[in-house]
């Protein structure tokens, strides 16, 4: 995160998760909505991280 | 490197550690993180930031060390908080309230209520609704799956992330 920077880190964490959101939403299978979910809570991760 | 007060702190510190900024290894200021203290002091730095009525703004300036240390010879009466111009490491600047804008303020503040909002409503209704999903896709089996995965990913990129900047920041300290 810091290497990236903090606005970078958290821009990224929003698309990250919206594209989490998406793949949630148009999921044809119980196993793509599983990863779809994984996507999300990395994203979270980057968000929820304050230096 | 988030320059936060304690618990031990008085109101009127805490409120002040928010505005301080930090040096980093090039000797050159940044301000400091966007803190769980915003959350903390939202409605008392709307009250002050939305009455107080100064049609122009001034911009944020950074006080260097000399200008500061004037300030250094005053009285008991004033704060040890203002009074030093390193505290704990850190440099005091201009006060947020008077170098943040309404508009950014509300900006920042929209983004934090919606931010929060949206991971309480999935935490919540995620357990809810996670056994209708699975069964609906034929595997009411994997249900459990959905609330486990997000909390392990999570977990699994914290600790990424921290690494990183562990790395980062050895690595910085030896180069020195």
């Amino acid at each position: 995160m810091e290497s990236l920077g903090r606005k970078v880190a958290m821009l990224t964490a929003g698309l990250l998760y919206g594209l989490g959101t998406i793949l949630c939403a148009t999921s044809g299978s119980m196993y793509h909505l599983i990863a779809a979910r994984a996507v999300a809570g990395v994203s979270h991760s980057l968000d929820s991280l304050h230096p | 490197m988030i320059s936060n007060g304690g618990p031990d702190m008085t109101d009127d510190r805490r409120h002040d550690a928010f505005f301080v900024i930090t040096s980093n290894n090039n000797g050159l200021t940044k301000p400091s993180t966007i803190s769980p203290l915003l959350c903390i002091s939202t409605f008392r730095m709307s009250a002050i930031i939305l009455t107080q009525h100064t049609p122009t703004r001034p911009k944020p300036t950074r006080m260097s060390t000399k200008q500061l240390t004037p300030q250094l010879r005053t009285t008991e009466r004033t704060p040890l908080l203002s009074a030093s111009p390193t505290h704990g490491g850190h440099i005091r600047t201009v006060p947020l309230k008077e170098s943040l804008s309404t508009t950014r303020f509300i900006t920042i503040c929209i983004g934090i209520f919606s931010a929060n909002f949206v991971f309480a409503f999935q935490t919540t209704s995620m357990p809810t609704l996670m056994t209708g999903i699975s069964s609906g896709y034929g595997h009411a089996e994997l249900g459990s799956y959905l609330g486990s995965v997000f909390t392990l990913a999570n977990t699994a990129g914290m600790s990424t992330s921290q690494f990183s900047s562990l790395r980062i920041r050895s690595e910085g300290t030896t180069d020195e």
